[in-house]
């Protein structure tokens, strides 16, 4: 295997749910040679690669289909502040998250949207049709928020969203 | 023209220039992702920022005339201050069509 090719395997091996992008950046490479390594780890089986909302993430192949779209989405600074809540209580009201978290209730409703529908969060209603937020597979979960890792412009645009949203909210 | 400006011009023009340039990138990643009026607004709002910027530095070159340059910048004042006030307004219809009540 090429020397750069080996870079490229063990840093998605580091950083599994890597994106394209970070992935060129954390590399300092050419896109288009990350891009043909990638191609040639994937012939091989050495590399999993998942489109999830107009990103493209990398993982090493142990990694089961559940387990990608969680890590993709985990990788969200916010995201992943709103799971630790949920693993903290185990059931709790959507209004109790945002305030737990510090987000407006917009910004929590956005990245739950995302969250119940890669099933890692399940919206639970009452006989009055309120909502408890419980995560599918906490055990996992925990384990996988471990390992995500959110990049500095990803974390950056994060923030934007959540000051905007509060500061139109209030 | 440019010899008339001081460093500090120069500098404060590099500064805002690249700053405004980071929040635009923010502002516009943001509104990809949310594709809502009001990301749209901030992301003109702050878009004019970084326009004022850019007439700066046409100034300090010689390419726009001092009188219009001033103009502009007050004219971008007013777009700045139009684009907040109509993000702040809309809010409220924003949020009833993003939880679906009007559809």
């Amino acid at each position: 295997m090429s020397d750069t090719r080996s870079r490229v395997a063990e840093r998605v091996h580091a950083t599994p749910g890597i994106h394209f992008n970070e992935l060129v950046r954390v590399l300092d490479l050419a896109p288009g040679q990350v891009q043909y390594h990638l191609d040639r780890l994937r012939k091989t089986d050495s590399v999993a690669e998942l489109r999830l909302y107009g990103r493209t993430h990398y993982y090493p192949p142990s990694y089961d289909p559940w387990e990608r779209r969680a890590l993709a989405l985990l990788a969200r600074e916010t995201a992943a502040d709103v799971v630790a809540v949920l693993l903290d209580e185990r059931r709790a009201r959507p209004a109790d998250v945002a305030e737990t978290v510090g987000i407006a209730r917009s910004t929590l409703e956005w990245h739950l949207g995302r969250l119940v529908e890669q099933d890692l969060v399940r919206k639970e209603r009452d006989a009055r049709n309120r909502v408890t937020l419980v995560l599918a597979r906490p055990e996992e979960t925990a384990w996988l928020l471990r390992r995500a890792t959110s990049s500095l412009p990803g974390r950056l645009v994060d923030r934007f969203t959540r000051l905007v949203d509060r500061l139109l909210e209030e | 023209m440019g010899a008339g400006h001081g460093s500090g011009l120069a500098l404060s023009l590099m500064l805002a220039g690249g700053g405004s340039v980071l929040l635009v990138g923010l502002a516009a990643a943001a509104f990809v992702q949310r594709r809502s009026r009001s990301y749209l607004l901030v992301f003109l709002a702050l878009a004019t920022l970084l326009v004022r910027s850019a007439t700066g530095l046409l100034m300090v070159n010689g390419l726009v005339d001092d009188a219009v340059h001033h103009t502009l910048e007050h004219g971008l004042d007013v777009a700045l201050v139009g684009f907040l006030l109509v993000a702040v307004y809309t809010v409220r219809s924003d949020r009833t069509r993003a939880t679906g009540e009007r559809r």
